[in-house]
């Protein structure tokens, strides 16, 4: 394919990622690989290196505001990091030896899951639970602001939300994604800090876990700059779009009807893993 | 949340946002350059030749650019600024958290610095 032709189909994949991405909380990633490696038959090496620089660009930018507006809780999400991180290596060095059709696979059963995640309906906790001895020691609260009132919470389990940070670390590291879905449900569900506090620390997280493996990625020549330029372009304009259309559009049907496209693209994947083709 | 702490977000928040800035204006330049002097070029990317191509390291990159009017180069440059963006939140977030007098955080922000680097040392 001309390189005109080409880097204006990524651009505009990676601006329906990005927009996707910000309208219903599934990553550009979980769009970026896919769209590339199925519909443009582009290696899913390459389609991993391009996804990473996705999803550190869409987390570098929404953390930003994020963080202005106090929402992210920087302690939780630094001593987190040391987790996904060490878990992003660990996955990074798995995805040099598996085979490519072992990772298409994978990559189609985490689809599906955040798939039935993103579909689901969001309850706003009311308490949060004890905090544990050691979290109180590291000071990992806040007070969370809404319309409703300030809201001071705290976290706990902080053991549990480690150790399956480490897991969403390793499954970014592997496949290429931010792997927000597990990063919310283990500070939210499992940390119970509050939703939307969680929402975006896991957002402030997912770029420097993108970072542990991207570097390693980029050593071994997975960044292709011809792809990279046009996703990083794309995802960002996507997102800053899907920012201002977000309180103008039905946000939960949209949801219901792209979860339902998802879990369609995962069967594919995994399908086409089997088959060896990917 | 100290007053320290928000001065700490205001400046996480810049660093964030102006990496990104200088990583987008690089990928604009360069890929604008690329098009147009390889626009009509076929490009595959079926097969993964990975550290066959220069765009892997430093050397390689710079080569390129002394070399030809090389677009590519300058935008894979610009996607390095994006991935040194997150890495110097960190180092940031050390300086502030040492200004808190908060070792146990300057403790855990170093260690997340140092596997960061370690990676980047492994690629």
């Amino acid at each position: 394919m001309p390189a005109f032709e080409l880097t204006f189909i990524v651009l505009g994949i990676a601006v329906l990622a990005g927009l996707v991405g910000s309208l219903t909380g599934l990553g550009g990633g979980v769009i970026v690989t896919p769209a590339l490696s199925l519909f443009l038959g582009v290696d899913i090496r390459y389609a991993i290196g391009a996804s990473l620089v996705s999803l550190i660009a869409t987390s570098s930018g929404a953390a930003a505001t994020y963080v202005r507006d106090g929402l992210t809780n920087i302690r939780i999400g630094m001593f987190l990091e040391l987790a996904t991180t060490v878990g992003a290596i660990c996955g990074a060095m798995l995805a040099g030896v598996l085979p490519t059709s072992t990772l298409a696979i994978v990559f189609g059963g985490v689809l599906l899951y955040s798939a039935w995640q993103a579909s689901g309906t969001r309850r706003e906790r009311t308490k949060s639970p004890e905090p544990a001895p050691f979290a109180r020691k590291l000071k990992l609260s806040g007070v969370y602001h809404s319309e409703a009132g300030d809201t001071p919470y705290a976290a706990s389990h902080p053991g549990w939300g480690f150790g399956m940070m480490y897991g969403a670390g390793v499954l970014s590291g592997l496949l290429g994604i931010g792997s927000g879905a597990f990063k919310v449900i283990a500070l939210d569900r499992v940390m119970g800090v509050p939703f939307k506090v969680s929402t975006a620390t896991s957002n402030f997280m997912i770029g420097v876990t993108g970072v542990a493996s991207a570097a390693i990625y980029f050593g071994r020549g997975y960044i292709h700059p011809a792809l990279a330029f046009p996703v990083m372009l794309g995802v960002l304009g996507g997102s800053t779009l899907g920012a201002f259309l977000l309180p103008r559009l039905p946000v939960k049907q949209l949801r219901r009807g792209f979860a339902i496209v998802v879990a369609v693209v995962a069967v594919e994947m995994i399908v086409q893993g089997f088959r060896g083709r990917l | 949340m100290t007053a320290d702490d928000h001065q700490l977000e205001k400046l996480i928040s810049l660093t964030l946002r102006s990496g990104v800035a200088v990583a987008v204006a690089l990928g604009v330049v360069g890929g604008v350059m690329f098009l147009s002097h390889h626009g009509t070029d076929r490009m595959d990317f079926s097969t993964f030749l990975g550290e066959e191509l220069p765009y892997s390291t430093l050397g390689g990159i710079a080569q390129r650019i002394a070399g030809a009017n090389e677009g590519l180069s300058i935008a894979q440059i610009g996607v390095l600024c994006l991935l040194m963006t997150p890495i110097s939140r960190v180092a940031l977030s050390i300086v502030g958290f040492l200004r808190e007098r908060d070792w146990i955080f300057t403790a855990i922000s170093a260690t997340v610095l140092a596997i960061l680097l370690f990676s980047l040392s492994m690629g």
